[in-house]
């Protein structure tokens, strides 16, 4: 057998990577056995460290122990001194004078008789011992204690300071020297380091350049094969020639590629010097545009070197002769300018280069069949360059047309004002002075066109509209004459113009802007970019690992950060309350696994509250679920985002984000926060009553104090069994008759009404349906509680009547005014919506049928009613739905009162419809079920919104929304 | 002068609530000048204290009634020459001509003409006198012959003699008379002046006859139709001919004024009723008015009650105290927690107001105008939602009320804009679709970005049904008792947290039975709460109608 290709192929390939191989392991083990010596090494520099510095840690102690020793010395020493002090002494011998003093006076007092004696001896006694005591007194302060004490703090302190001037010398020196060692082994340790690294950086670079070259090898290998398998595309399979050599078929063909190839990349890296360039290879067409180059790179290099445009330019506008400022902004312009010239000649030669690219690449690709990956690898690195030549072109050029605009504007603008300021100044003058005089005529001229048209009204001329018209008219004329003249002031003109100037400038440099910004834009659409392969993968661990960090290395900088900052959110605030870290009284998402866990306070039992743990866990449970989205999201994008740049796209910038936000992402921008809200007061308390309807939540065991458990499909069980089974029976007949009496009544009453008012004979038709909605405009509450007050017994309706019937005792009664009331307040919605739909109907219908001979009763059996009924069908569903719901009216009315004979189960009342009867359920203090009454709910909940969709199925705006 | 105006206004005002005005204009085109009506009425003003009452009433109604267009005053005021004197020669032209008209239609007139004939002849005769005394002296002999003229025999040929005798001698007088005043005109309309003359006598007898084919005494009895008509078509032809012939420019006006068959045109579209379209009128009018009135009953009583100062607690009980009729309403303010309530109400009404308005126009704005994925699941979503009984979530409510720990009013406003929000925001979705989508297209072609196309387009042009999502999110928290109620536990401190509805049903319902009721002071909240609502829907009004019908109706 011969050797085929693919053989040959394998071969080289499990060569290579043997190879490939060897050289990684041995990279590996390099680095790990130096890795283990530095390790050791290291640890003992480390441990000598710490020695050291253990030391430096005694020496202080040693120190302080000196210190301490010293203090408590002068301490004591002071201690005894002060208690050998004098003036305690002094003390001791005032106390013993003042008891001499009050011995001798008692003395004296008993010995002396004499009063005058007495007081004169006393004064005597009382001198003497004053003096004593001031003596003494005298002697205290007297004495030179403090001096004392002074002299002695100082002996001990200079004692004190030799001693601890020793001690800390003796200490410095010592760490001194410690630190001396220390350092010493740091440097050790970076050396170590250093060298470490260079050993490991030269062995790798060995290995690597090793690697390298079989890398290079293997290509070349591949490569041969390629140009063998074109050379067997190109010439037929040798069969029986089994020691082909691939250098031979490449010296026919393969040769004169591998060197052009090699040039290639040559000639690149030498920036298109066409030095290596071998022109008898090439068609003419490529020679042509290689000297193309070198012409652009001669043209550009003359142009760097001349400044005669500056002068050229500076003197051309000079000889206009213009204001400073005008001045600066042309000096701005000429730099500008001619940064802007050797820029697109730059920008040329970059294109010059991208058509020469293309056109080798195209040469290449004729010889070969398709592009190979490598060579536009080799091409690649001038891409970035590319751009940003282009870009800088293109903002260079941006800026020099918004200077030479804002000099446009600013020339037009004097020259405006010069030309006409005098001319305005006269003719406001002449303008001011006719202004009011024309102002009067105007409005004479409106009032003799009102007179006309009020006395040929008056004359029965023609009907009170065209009169009205007329006048409106009129009177829109005279505006808009008075508009008109105002406008025509000289000055306010002159004005307007000026700032249509600016607004003029600001709308082009608006307009420059978005084209600058489109060209960059356009420039990154279409230059390909380069990165790692497998940059995706990198991306999507990277969002994964910190979500927002993808987008970060796809280079989209501010959405990362955004995105960051939303994680951030979500890991501090979100994510510590769904995981009950944050707790409302409840434990997060855990909260629905333990109902009521009980807690022991000395020796009593509690239970925590089970309906704020369901409710907790309920948005808990929402909350991770929107995040774990999010999380999703943000992964996916930057996977996306990676694939994009692998593909050579270039990611979205912020610019791009930013449009996107204002057009296709708007509608999630600007319902986020209405969104948030809905899923809070709509969809929790929704799964929260669903919820509950699987708890034993009612009388006995109320939270909180009480447990609650799980009683699965118990309650809905009940509902269809047992005693509330019949009581639910009870309701539901009086729940039927009231929504259909109410729905029909006010159907009739209102269409009536309806006809009625859109006849065009009735006269006073705005009052009449004024007074019509009057029962929907006043608030529902006010009339309900009056009317609920008025048949009270002895109330105004008894009283009005002269009767005594107890209206609210009496089922019949209390059912009949109920139904009167409802149908006096909902009557006016169907009133209204009547009119407008048969307003809204063809006349032609009507003529049609009338030139027919149709009767008037005849085209409202025909016409009218199928019309409207097919018109209002989904609305009168809709009221069908709001009076079985409408429990509000019954509860203010009677609270479902009177209570009937026989006593039911929840108890209630004889005009309770199913509805009401949930609600008393629900709140009521002595009758609470409130698990059976979400139960029951549901149930109802599943019934009314079957009947609603049904109805919504049919709106207008469903069927057009989806589209 | 005020008088006059008075009265003006009160035949303005009785012209405006009358059914039947307003349907009808003037049929003449033409007008005698006002000199000689002022003239005329100056004549009147002097006969009025030399003649009786009853004369002078049968001469008023003579002129009033008689003749209405003055066929031939208004052509001798239009063909004179002689401007100096023609003021005394049309009076007397208009008096004398006037008793020459027989009154077919309304024969009572005759016995009225018969007193006021000679007065007028008189006066005639006076103007003409100040004017030129012979032919005064000329027109004296004619008012008295009574004979029948020769020209008037001719009219009809053999067929005069089944004319009565009163008739020919009306049409003889007139005759004569135009014969003689036709002296004052020019030349060239001397002919058609007389012609007029007859062409009025025919004219009045067709018209009559026209109005009443069955009951009127004309000549139509003795004399066809179709000939009076044609003769009517020859002096008409007549006419037409001698103005196209000397060019006179008033002609063509003159024949339109003088052949119009009644003297009021019909402006309206509608035809005139039968009598079966008569009476359902009328009781589509009593309908109406009854039902106004039970409307209108129950509101006007709990006005009055809520004025009623001789009553304290309950309504209906019998009058105890004699205090001012205000006394309620002072003791609403100075006695209940009505100012809190009202500012409670206000801060939750505003707050859901602006939450709601805010919500339900972006929701909206993204749901009409942007194609997205899950669009049509999300609105189904929504609207499944709103669909589930607001009972269904009472339970939850009051469970979150407890966690939060919030004010009562702070915790209604996040509930009333979450409610509101999804219903209101189809609404108006719905009235976004209807404004075409070529408008934001347009402004995006001229540089407009999204936002500034939703606030700078569609808001100015929805701006009717904004406002009446905010009038309904702002009136709702005022009227909902249920849930401010069942999240007060009933202490006197949070009663002062409720919003007014819930707060004023304290005053009527006590919770405690036995307890005392303020009714008469809630009637009084009732009425200070609902005028301004009240006010503001109907103000409102204009656009419910296409709120109710363009988001819902197909």
């Amino acid at each position: 057998m011969s050797l085929t290709k693919n053989d040959y192929e394998l071969a080289k390939k499990i060569n290579f990577k043997s190879r490939k191989d060897a050289i990684n392991t041995s990279i590996k083990s390099l680095k790990f056995n130096n890795k283990k010596e530095l390790a050791i090494y290291l640890n003992n520099i480390v441990a000598k460290i710490n020695t050291v510095e253990a030391h430096i840690e005694d020496e202080k102690h040693k120190l302080g122990a000196i210190k301490k020793q010293n203090s408590l010395q002068l301490k004591q020493e002071l201690q005894t001194y002060k208690n050998s002090l004098q003036k305690n002494i002094v003390q001791q011998k005032l106390e013993q004078l003042q008891e001499r003093q009050k011995t001798e006076i008692q003395l004296a007092k008993l010995t002396i008789f004499d009063v005058d004696e007495l007081e004169q001896k006393l004064n005597e006694l009382n001198i003497f011992f004053d003096s004593e005591k001031q003596k003494l007194e005298s002697e205290i302060s007297n004495s030179d204690e403090q001096n004392h004490v002074k002299q002695i703090k100082e002996k001990y302190s200079l004692e004190l300071e030799q001693e601890y001037a020793i001690g800390k010398q003796n200490y410095l020196n010592k760490v001194r020297n410690l630190k001396e060692e220390l350092l010493e082994l740091k440097h050790q340790k970076s050396r170590m380091v250093v060298e470490y690294k260079s050993i490991k950086k030269n062995k790798i670079r060995l290995f690597r350049s090793e690697k390298k070259s079989a890398n290079t090898e293997a290509k070349n290998a591949i490569r041969e094969l390629k140009t063998r398998s074109i050379y067997i595309n190109a010439f037929g399979d040798p069969v029986e020639d089994t020691n082909v050599n691939a250098a031979e078929v490449s010296t026919k063909f393969g040769i004169q590629f591998q060197e052009f190839y090699e040039n290639l990349s040559v000639y690149f890296t030498y920036k298109f010097l066409g030095e290596y360039l071998r022109t008898d290879q090439f068609s003419s067409a490529e020679n042509e545009s290689f000297l193309k180059i070198e012409t652009i790179y001669n043209i550009k290099d003359e142009l760097l070197s001349t400044r005669d445009i500056d002068s050229v330019l500076s003197k051309s506008f000079e000889s206009n002769g213009q204001t400073m400022l005008v001045r600066k902004l042309l000096k701005m312009s000429k730099i500008k300018s001619v940064i802007k010239m050797t820029i697109s000649s730059l920008q040329i030669q970059s294109l010059e280069i991208s058509h020469f690219r293309k056109n080798i690449i195209n040469a290449i690709a004729s010889k070969v069949g398709s592009i190979h990956y490598d060579l536009l690898y080799e091409l690649q690195p001038s891409f970035d360059n590319e751009l940003k030549k282009i870009e800088y072109a293109v903002r260079a050029d941006h800026e020099e047309k918004i200077i030479l605009k804002t000099i446009k504007t600013h020339l037009d603008q004097t020259q405006f004002s010069t030309a006409n300021k005098d001319h305005v100044a006269i003719n406001n003058e002449d303008f001011v002075r006719s202004f009011d005089q024309k102002l009067v005529d105007i409005k004479s001229e409106y009032n003799i066109e009102k007179t006309r048209i009020i006395k040929d009204y008056n004359l029965g001329n023609f009907s009170k509209s065209s009169r009205n018209n007329s006048l409106k008219l009129a009177k829109f004329n005279m505006r808009s004459q008075i508009k008109e003249l105002k406008l025509s002031n000289p000055e306010k003109q002159y004005s307007a113009t000026l700032s249509y100037f600016k607004l003029e400038l600001n709308r082009e440099i608006k307009k420059e802007n978005k084209v600058m910004f489109s060209k960059i834009d356009d420039a990154q659409r279409r230059i390909p970019t380069k990165c790692v392969k497998g940059h995706k993968w990198y991306a999507l661990a990277a969002s994964i690992l910190l979500p927002g960090l993808g987008q970060i290395l796809n280079k989209q900088y501010i959405k990362g950060f955004l995105l960051l900052i939303v994680t951030g959110f979500i890991a501090g605030l979100v994510m510590p309350i769904v995981f009950g870290a944050i707790t409302f009284k409840g434990e997060g998402i855990f909260g629905l696994f333990h109902l009521s866990p009980e807690i022991n306070v000395d020796g009593d039992i509690f239970y925590l509250d089970a309906r704020f743990r369901i409710i907790e866990a309920v948005v808990s449970w929402l909350l991770l679920l929107i995040s774990v989205a999010i999380y999703i999201f943000i992964a996916r994008d930057s996977y996306y985002t990676g694939l994009a740049r692998e593909n050579g796209s270039r990611p979205k910038n912020s610019r791009d984000l930013r449009t996107y936000m204002t057009n296709q992402g708007l509608p999630l921008l600007l319902s986020t926060p209405a969104f948030f809200i809905i899923l809070l007061v709509v969809v929790t308390p929704l799964i929260t009553t669903i919820m509950l309807g699987f708890t034993n939540y009612g009388r006995g065991n109320l939270p909180p104090g009480n447990s609650l458990d799980w009683v699965g499909w118990k309650n809905f069980k009940a509902i269809f069994t047992g005693g509330y089974a019949e009581s639910f029976g009870y309701v539901s007949s009086w729940t039927l008759i009231w929504t259909t009496t109410i729905t029909i009544g006010i159907l009739i009453l209102g269409s009536t009404l309806a006809i009625i008012i859109d006849n065009p004979r009735i006269k006073g038709k705005a009052l009449f349906s004024t007074v019509f909605i009057l029962p929907w405009a006043v608030p529902a509450f006010a009339t309900i509680l009056f009317f609920s007050s008025a048949f009270d017994n002895g109330g105004l309706i008894n009283k009005f009547l002269g009767t005594t019937t107890n209206y609210k005792l009496s089922t019949n009664w209390t059912k009949s005014i109920l139904i009167m009331i409802q149908l006096w307040l909902g009557h006016s919605y169907m009133f209204l919506l009547m009119l407008g739909v048969k307003k809204s109907i063809s006349s032609d219908f009507y003529e049609a049928a009338s030139i027919d001979g149709a009767s008037k009763f005849m085209q409202t059996l025909k016409i009218t009613a199928p019309i409207i009924l097919a018109q209002i069908a989904p609305l009168l569903i809709g009221q069908i739905v709001f009076n079985f719901n409408n429990y509000g009216i019954i509860w203010m009315f009677n609270d479902g009162g009177p209570q009937p004979l026989k006593v039911y189960m929840g108890s209630p009342g004889s005009t309770d419809i199913i509805i009401s009867l949930i609600f008393k359920l629900s709140t009521s203090g002595t009758n609470n079920r409130v698990a059976l009454a979400s139960a029951f709910t549901m149930f109802v909940s599943v019934f009314v919104v079957g009947v609603s969709a049904i109805g919504f199925l049919r709106t207008k705006s469903f069927r057009e929304g989806g589209q | 002068m005020s008088t006059i105006t008075l009265k003006e206004q009160f035949n303005s005002f009785i012209k405006k609530i009358n059914p039947i005005s307003g349907m009808y204009g003037r049929a003449f085109k033409m007008d005698l000048s006002p000199a000689i009506d002022e003239s005329i009425n100056n004549i009147l003003n002097k006969l009025k204290y030399q003649i009786s009452r009853q004369e002078f009433k049968a001469v008023e109604d003579v002129l009033n009634k008689n003749d209405k267009r003055d066929f031939l005053t208004l052509f001798a005021q239009k063909s004179m020459k002689d401007n100096g004197k023609d003021l005394g020669i049309l009076i007397s032209l208009k008096l004398a001509t006037v008793s020459t008209i027989l009154p077919i239609k309304n024969h009572s007139l005759l016995a009225k003409m018969r007193l006021a004939i000679p007065l007028l002849e008189s006066v005639a005769v006076e103007e003409l006198y100040e004017v030129s005394q012979s032919k005064a002296q000329e027109l004296f002999q004619i008012f008295n012959d009574y004979s029948i003229d020769a020209d008037v025999k001719n009219w009809f040929g053999d067929d005069t003699q089944k004319i009565d005798a009163i008739r020919l001698l009306f049409w003889s007088r007139l005759n004569r008379l135009t014969k003689f005043y036709s002296s004052f005109i020019d030349e060239e309309y001397k002919d058609l002046f007389v012609q007029v003359a007859k062409y009025q006598c025919l004219f009045n007898e067709t018209t009559a006859y026209i109005n009443n084919p069955k009951k009127s005494k004309t000549i139509v009895n003795v004399i066809e139709y179709d000939k009076l008509s044609s003769r009517i078509t020859e002096i008409i032809n007549n006419l037409v001919r001698v103005g196209e012939k000397y060019d006179i420019k008033w002609m063509g006006e003159y024949i339109t004024h003088i052949s119009e068959t009644s003297e009021r045109i019909r402006l309206a579209d509608l035809p005139p009723l039968t009598k079966t379209g008569m009476i359902s009128m009328g009781v589509s009018y009593l309908l109406i008015l009854f039902w106004s009135f039970v409307i209108l009953f129950p509101l006007i009583a709990m006005i009055l009650n809520s004025f009623d100062g001789t009553r304290v607690n309950r309504l209906g009980e019998s009058p105890s105290v004699n205090l001012p009729f205000y006394i309620h309403y002072k003791q609403l303010f100075s006695n209940t927690q009505f100012n809190s309530w009202l500012k409670n109400s206000l801060f939750v009404a505003l707050w859901t107001m602006l939450i709601v308005v805010l919500g339900t126009t972006t929701l909206a704005y993204s749901f009409s105008r942007f194609k997205f994925r899950g669009k049509k699941s999300s609105i189904m979503t929504i609207m499944l939602l709103q669909m589930v009984p607001s009972i269904a979530a009472l339970t939850a409510f009051l469970i979150m009320f407890q966690i939060a720990n919030v004010k009562i009013s702070t915790f209604l406003i996040i509930i009333y804009s979450g409610g509101a929000l999804t219903g209101n925001t189809f609404i108006l979705k719905g009235y976004f679709d209807s404004i075409p989508v070529d408008l934001d297209e347009a402004a995006k072609i001229d540089g407009s970005s999204n936002i500034k196309t939703f606030v700078k387009i569609l808001i100015p042009l929805a701006r009717p049904m904004i406002a009446l999502v905010a009038l309904w999110s702002f009136i709702g928290p005022f009227g909902d008792v249920i849930l401010p109620n069942l999240l007060s536990d009933k202490t006197s401190e949070s009663i002062k947290h409720l919003t007014m509805a819930a707060g004023l049903r304290t005053l009527v319902v006590s919770e405690s039975t036995g307890g005392s009721v303020f009714q008469y002071e809630y009637l009084a909240g009732a009425v200070i709460t609902s005028i301004p609502i009240t006010i503001m829907f109907i103000l409102a009004q204009k656009f419910l109608v296409s709120g109710l019908t363009s988001g819902a109706v197909k």
